[in-house]
C-alpha cells in the first residue's frame, strides 16, 4: 500500500466514476474482492493526482458568478453561475452552472 | 488546455493504474486476464460517457464524439432556419387548404373529427347532452328541479327522495347535547383540590365564585392553560426558529440538479483563495473540470467571481 495518501476526489470525475463502475461489474461477478477493488482505487487516486500535475500543461481562468461558497474540513465548495471559461488557443466555454469542489494543495498528506 | 489532451492523459492514467495494480491483482492471486478484463471495461465505460475522444476509441465514425446540448440546438436551428424559407410559399398554399396545419415546419395530422368539434372533449357538450336526454325522458315540459339536481350532483339516480327528518339545525333538538368540534372547551374543569370547589356544595358554582378561584389562580402564578391551540404570536417564530436556509433540500441539490445527466463539476485543489467584500479570486491546480458534457483538464486555473 502506498505510505503517502493522496485525495479521493477525482474519483468523482468520469474516468474514476467508470473505473469505479468496471470494479463494481468484477466484484458483483465474484471475481475480483472488495479489498482489492479498494487497492485499484488508491492506486487511481496516486496516478490521477501525480499525472495531472506532471503530464498536464495548460491554464485556464474563468469568470462567473459565485452562487454559494462553503469551506468545510479544509475543502472549498463553490456553485457558481454563468461561468466563462477561457482556455488557450481563446477558446471559449460558458456554462449556466458549475460546481468546483477543491481540496487544499498544500496537503496532500492529509486526505 | 483542449478536450484533445484529455485523450492522452486519461490513457497514460489507465495504463499506470493497471501497471501500478498488477502487483496488488498477483498478491491476491487473482489472474491478469482479470486486470485485462478491467481496463478494457473501464475504457469501455468512459467512451460510453463520450466526453473526450480517447485513443484506444474505434476510428471516429463521428467526428465529434457528443455534441454537448448548445451545439445540437443551434445546429438544430439553423437546419430549421434555412429550411423554412424554402418550405413558406409551399405551406402558404397548404394553408389556403387545410387551415389546421401549422407553420415552422412542423405539419400536424389532421384530426377527422376536428372539423365538428367531436373529437375534442367538451364539458358543456355532455351537459347539453344529459340535459337533452332528460327531456325525452320526461317529455312533460317541466322536469322536476329536484330531480334535475339529482342528475346534476350524479346521485340517486332513481329520483328516490332521502327518507327521514331531513335537514335539522342544531337548535332543534331542543337539548344542548351536541358535541363540540370546534375545540377544547371553554369551561376548565375546576381542580378537586380547590377549597372553593370544596367547600360549595351541590357541585355547582355561580359566576363570581368560578371568576374569585379564577383571579386567586393567576395570582398564585398558575396561570391559565391554553386550550384554544398554540399561542397565536409563535406563530411566525416558527417559520424561521432553528431552521435557517441552508436547511432547505433544493437548495443543496442545486450543483447535482440533473443527476442521470453527466454533472458540471470541476475538481482539483487549491493554492489560494482571496476574498475581499464580495470580489473572490481563486488559483486552482491539478484539475478535471466537465462542461456541458466534456472533459478538459488543467493545471492552473485562475477564477475571479463576485458573489
Amino acid at each position: 500500500m502506498n505510505s503517502q495518501n493522496y485525495y479521493e476526489l477525482y474519483r468523482l470525475s468520469s474516468i474514476g466514476t467508470a473505473l469505479t463502475d468496471a470494479l463494481d461489474v468484477l466484484i458483483g461477478e465474484g471475481r475480483i474482492s472488495p479489498q482489492l477493488a479498494m487497492k485499484v482505487l488508491n492506486n487511481f487516486d496516486r496516478v490521477i493526482t501525480e499525472t495531472l500535475s506532471k503530464n498536464v500543461d495548460a491554464n485556464l481562468t474563468f469568470k462567473g458568478h459565485l452562487d454559494t461558497y462553503r469551506f468545510c474540513d479544509e475543502v472549498w465548495t463553490f456553485l457558481l453561475k454563468d461561468v466563462t471559461f477561457k482556455l488557450q488557443r481563446s477558446e471559449m466555454i460558458t456554462a449556466d452552472r458549475v460546481k468546483i469542489v477543491s481540496c487544499n494543495s498544500k496537503k496532500p498528506g492529509e486526505a | 488546455m483542449s478536450n484533445a489532451a484529455v485523450g492522452d492523459v486519461y490513457q497514460k492514467i489507465i495504463n499506470d493504474v493497471l501497471d501500478s495494480s498488477g502487483i496488488d491483482f498477483e498478491e491476491a492471486g487473482v489472474a491478469s486476464v482479470v486486470l485485462h478484463e478491467l481496463g478494457a471495461q473501464w475504457r469501455k465505460k468512459l467512451t460510453d460517457l463520450r466526453v473526450a475522444t480517447f485513443p484506444w476509441d474505434p476510428a471516429p465514425q463521428q467526428p465529434q464524439p457528443i455534441p454537448d446540448n448548445k451545439k445540437v440546438n443551434n445546429s438544430m436551428q439553423a437546419k430549421v432556419k434555412s429550411e423554412i424559407p424554402q418550405q413558406l410559399p409551399q405551406q402558404q398554399q397548404h394553408m389556403q387548404h387545410h387551415p389546421h396545419q401549422l407553420v415552422g415546419g412542423v405539419h400536424l395530422k389532421q384530426e377527422p373529427n376536428d372539423q365538428d368539434g367531436l373529437g375534442a372533449i367538451n364539458p358543456n357538450l355532455a351537459a347539453m347532452r344529459a340535459a337533452q336526454n332528460i327531456q325525452m325522458k320526461y317529455p312533460t315540459q317541466e322536469v322536476p328541479s329536484g330531480l334535475q339536481q339529482v342528475v346534476a350532483a350524479g346521485a340517486r339516480p332513481n329520483g328516490a327522495r332521502p327518507t327521514g327528518p331531513g335537514l335539522m339545525l342544531p337548535g332543534s333538538m331542543g337539548q344542548s347535547q351536541i358535541p363540540q368540534h370546534d375545540g377544547a372547551s371553554d369551561i376548565r374543569p375546576i381542580p378537586a383540590d380547590e377549597p372553593a370547589w370544596r367547600s360549595n356544595s351541590g357541585g355547582v358554582i355561580s359566576r363570581e365564585e368560578a371568576d374569585r378561584i379564577i383571579e386567586r389562580q393567576m395570582a398564585e402564578g398558575r396561570g391559565m392553560p391554553q386550550m384554544d391551540g398554540p399561542d397565536d404570536d409563535d406563530d411566525e417564530e416558527d417559520e424561521d426558529a432553528i431552521n435557517s436556509d441552508l436547511d432547505d433540500p433544493d437548495e443543496d441539490d442545486q450543483g447535482e440538479a440533473e443527476d442521470d445527466e453527466i454533472p458540471q463539476i470541476m475538481l482539483c485543489t487549491y493554492e489560494k483563495v482571496q476574498r475581499t467584500k464580495n470580489k473572490w479570486k481563486c488559483v486552482l491546480k491539478d484539475g478535471v473540470l466537465t462542461v456541458n458534457g466534456r472533459e478538459y483538464v488543467f493545471r492552473k486555473a485562475n477564477g475571479e467571481y463576485e458573489w
